[in-house]
């Protein structure tokens, strides 16, 4: 009984020395290497300095600013409409005539391109000898 | 271009070297822009759309061929045969083009025969048919 009295006795003043000394040791290492934490960054909001960009220009017509990059540069350049003219549109295919030398030869010509372009008209595209 | 003439030739067909020069000088006398464009025989010219219509062959001319045609069959048939394995094309191809503000147009005359009574009138009728395209297009 004496013997496990001190036993256990010299058992814990060994666990506790040990431990003791580790921890200082640990202790030791964290003071010597410091933990370097990130600050939080502050985000900004991003504008845009170069770029299109769609204003509204004293007249009351929108129109779109082009800001250059490295260059000081700002081009304005209208909002584009589609206009409602009919010339703008190619409703008609492109008409071809086609001939042969003997007919591009001959005193008629003019009447033939005049007589097939009637045609072409009709069909809406190509016409004439292939 | 309002108004251009193209013509569409071979670097080694007789007709087109005669063609040329004239169609050149016409386009000078008017001041249109010409424009030669070799293009070579297995080319797609301008009149037609693949090279699936050109018909030169035998069977051909033995089925469709006019009765003169028939007849001269036996002479023609190396020749024929030749143009079929080169993929011949026919030269020159003149384009006449221009734009009467609402669409493009085009002329498309086809041969060209530098040694027959007909180039005179054929050059003569393509200058008046310019001269007058110019007048139109241009408003002059």
């Amino acid at each position: 009984m004496v013997y496990s009295v001190f036993y256990y006795a010299s058992e814990a003043i060994t666990r506790f020395t040990i431990g003791l000394t580790l921890k200082i040791l640990e202790y030791m290492q964290q003071r010597r290497r410091r933990m370097v934490e990130e600050k939080p960054k502050e985000e900004k909001p991003s504008v845009p300095t170069w770029g299109f960009f769609s204003t509204t220009n004293p007249y009351g017509v929108r129109e779109y600013v082009w800001i250059g990059k490295a260059t000081n540069l700002k081009v304005s350049i209208p909002e584009l409409v589609k206009l409602p003219i009919q010339a703008h549109e190619l409703r008609k295919p492109p008409t071809r005539l086609f001939f042969t030398f003997a007919e591009a030869a001959s005193k008629n010509w003019f009447k033939e391109i005049e007589w097939l372009a009637e045609q072409a008209e009709k069909r809406g595209g190509v016409a004439g000898a292939t | 271009m309002l108004l251009e003439v193209i013509v569409e030739a071979d670097v080694q067909c007789p007709r087109c070297e005669k063609l040329v020069p004239m169609l050149r000088r016409i386009c000078d006398d008017l001041n249109i822009p010409f424009i030669v464009k070799y293009i070579g025989s297995r080319a797609v010219a301008a009149h037609e759309e693949s090279v699936a219509s050109r018909t030169f062959s035998l069977e051909w001319v033995e089925r469709h061929g006019l009765q003169e045609h028939k007849k001269k069959l036996k002479k023609i048939a190396p020749i024929l045969n030749y143009m079929q394995r080169i993929g011949a094309q026919t030269f020159p191809n003149v384009i006449i083009r221009w734009h009467d503000g609402v669409r493009p147009k085009e002329i498309v005359i086809r041969g060209f025969d530098p040694y027959g009574k007909e180039a005179k009138t054929y050059l003569s009728n393509i200058y008046m048919l310019l001269k007058t395209l110019k007048s139109v297009v241009y408003r002059r």
